[in-house]
């Protein structure tokens, strides 16, 4: 009889682990995170080689994003170049076109999915000593997306995050808790 | 004698495949409790728009017999049907019963001519089914309408006369309410910011919330001695509220519109002026189905959930909310943005676009107006002066005013 409710309690055992299997195998793609897959460091290939890009900064002229072409050194490594294009973008511009970050932000850190998600990740002066105001914060917001996805093609979409953290909006206007799409209509023509 | 004859290994095997059934069965029944099918009724101008939202797709079939409508769901699955309370000036009531296994749905219309319309939506599933009265005889609804129209046209017409007279400039002359719409509808006002977030500030350090709550509390006022709107602040002192509660505050008092008062700022010294703005959607490629059909579809899905359990579901439409009313928030947008560029003499302005946190969970038509730049000296002073105040509430009501008019006679 010991034996019977020994193989019981087994049978019992496994049935519901079956079940949990199943059911986790049903419903299991979640809204999880994707995990970064690459978080190289930037390493310029051959030194004095460098290869051109397109900043987008504010300018007094009208409320549109302008561009500014700046050189930087070449680098084979999509990250590697993403990461030197918004480092590049937080130093301002250099040509009396208007930044829209705050002096102090810096990039913390930086990857891009294989479905072209591109993660930036900024430290928390760029919330912190950022303008609240809607049309500060739309001009901060796309000057990253758009010259991301406008330098680098594989980059279809920017999420960004502050102090490693997602965050809900930028200034109290602009979404941050999803990725955006590009808004080239915001480029002067 | 049987039992004997029955070696061990066996017996083994069938109490172990008996009890895996019914354990199988018991969890499988558990399972199925939380499957929900909800059916909620909304009145729009010209029709009633009758919504199945279920968590699990169903085919179904929908036949006309006599003056009532049947709805054939195709499901051996059982469902706990869940109904919203609702009055619709075109749908008298609904009844359900099971049949071999089937779900039958019986609409009754409140009128014999009637026309129906029906579309599934995704994620969640849902039947969209529209019922439009056709004119008749007895067509009264669509003739109300037409009346009530016509004598508010005529009221808004005097009221701006008066309004732009010599008299108190400051709101259109007192008249007895309008009947744009249905009373007892209501329109949401949204003082952005307050308490510890203090919003843009500006030069001389007046904050974004403590201009935001003045206009917003006369465009109250101007609202509700002219129309017959129920008007309803997100908030009405200098506290904070949290963006998915100003959404959540228009979605549970079924607001009609949307509009959230804000006070601009920017890294340029150049920039001025009024802007009024819609939300943009960083469309997936789920939403962007979801947008063209409804683009293409009469107008507008609108879902008002109450009660417990449904968070998933609840999240998922929330969160698109908004994404079902673009098309008439761009033309509430661009009809307060004319008022505006009128009312200011501001240079011409475009409406915009831009992806803002409150406008995504709101379940009706919604806009954000940024009155003026407080990082701009000149236009911080004007934020501050009442006058200016009162002309921008004005200017605001008369761009909503103006939407409500033609969007009920779409
Ligand atoms: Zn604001």
């Amino acid at each position: 009889m010991k034996r019977y409710a020994v193989i019981a309690l087994l049978s019992i055992l496994l049935v519901v682990l079956a079940f949990i299997f199943f059911r986790n195998e049903n419903n299991g793609n979640g809204s999880t995170v994707p995990p970064p897959v690459s978080l190289t460091e930037y390493e310029s290939s051959e030194p004095g080689e460098t290869q051109e890009v397109t900043l987008f900064f504010l300018s007094e002229d009208d409320d549109l994003l302008h561009p500014e072409i700046r050189k930087i050194p070449a680098n084979a490594d999509l990250s590697g170049k993403a990461r030197r294009i918004v480092e590049e973008l937080i130093r301002g511009p250099q040509s009396g076109l208007v930044s829209p970050f705050p002096r102090e932000t810096r990039l913390r850190n930086f990857f891009l999915t294989d479905e072209g998600v591109a993660y930036v990740d900024f430290s928390k002066e760029f919330m912190n000593k950022h303008l609240s105001g809607s049309s500060a914060e739309i001009a901060t917001v796309y000057s990253v997306v758009n010259t991301l996805a406008f330098n680098i093609d594989e980059i279809k979409k920017v999420f960004i995050l502050a102090n490693g953290k997602e965050q809900e909006t930028l200034g109290g206007h602009v979404n941050l808790s999803r990725p955006f799409l590009p808004f080239y209509n915001l480029i002067v023509q | 004698m049987v039992k004997k004859s029955m070696s061990r290994p066996n017996r083994t095997i069938v109490l172990i495949l008996g009890m895996g059934i019914f354990l199988a069965g018991f969890l499988f029944l558990n399972a199925q409790e939380n499957r929900v099918m909800r059916i909620s009724v909304r009145d729009y101008p010209n029709f009633s728009r009758f919504m199945v939202t279920s968590s699990l797709p169903f085919s179904y079939k929908i036949e006309r017999e006599d003056s009532s409508l049947l709805v054939f769901i195709e499901t051996n699955l059982s469902f706990r049907i869940r109904r919203e309370r609702f009055s619709s000036r075109f749908v008298d009531s609904f009844s359900w019963e099971e049949r071999d296994g089937k779900i039958l749905l019986r609409i009754k219309p409140k009128h014999e001519n009637f026309r129906y319309d029906h579309f599934t939506l995704s994620n969640p599933f849902q039947i969209v089914i529209d019922l439009t009265p056709l004119a008749s005889v007895e067509g009264k609804p669509v003739q109300e309408i037409e009346k009530g129209e016509e004598e508010s046209e005529k009221t808004k017409e005097s009221e701006q006369k008066t309004s732009s007279a010599s008299g108190p400039p400051e709101y259109p002359s007192r008249r007895d309410t309008l009947n744009l719409s249905p009373a007892g509808k209501t329109i949401v006002i949204d003082p952005g910011h307050g308490g510890t977030e203090s919003g843009a500030v500006g030069k001389f350090g007046s904050m974004e919330k403590d201009v935001t709550l003045p206009i917003s509390l006369r465009l109250k006022n101007i609202i509700e001695r002219n129309l017959a709107y129920n008007v309803v602040m997100t908030r009405e002192e200098d506290i904070n509220i949290s963006l998915e509660n100003r959404s959540s505050i228009a979605n549970n008092n079924s607001a009609v519109l949307f509009i959230s008062i804000h006070a601009n700022s920017s890294n340029r010294k150049e920039a001025t002026g009024s802007e009024t703005y819609f939300l943009s959607l960083n469309a997936t490629d789920e939403e962007a189905r979801r947008l063209a059909y409804l683009e293409n579809a009469t107008s507008s899905l609108e879902e008002n959930i109450e009660g417990e359990n449904e968070d998933e579901i609840k999240l998922i439409l929330w969160d698109m909310a908004q994404s079902a009313f673009i098309r008439q928030s761009s033309m509430l947008a661009e009809s307060i943005q004319n008022e505006l560029n009128q009312l200011l003499g501001t240079k011409n302005r475009g409406i915009k676009q831009a992806p803002f946190k409150v406008l995504t969970g709101v379940a009706c038509p919604a806009v954000l107006v940024e009155v003026a730049f407080i990082s701009n000296p000149k236009e911080e002073r004007e934020l501050q002066d009442s006058k200016f105040q009162s002309d921008v509430a004005l200017a605001i009501y008369r761009g909503l005013a103006n939407f409500l008019r033609s969007y009920a006679q779409e």
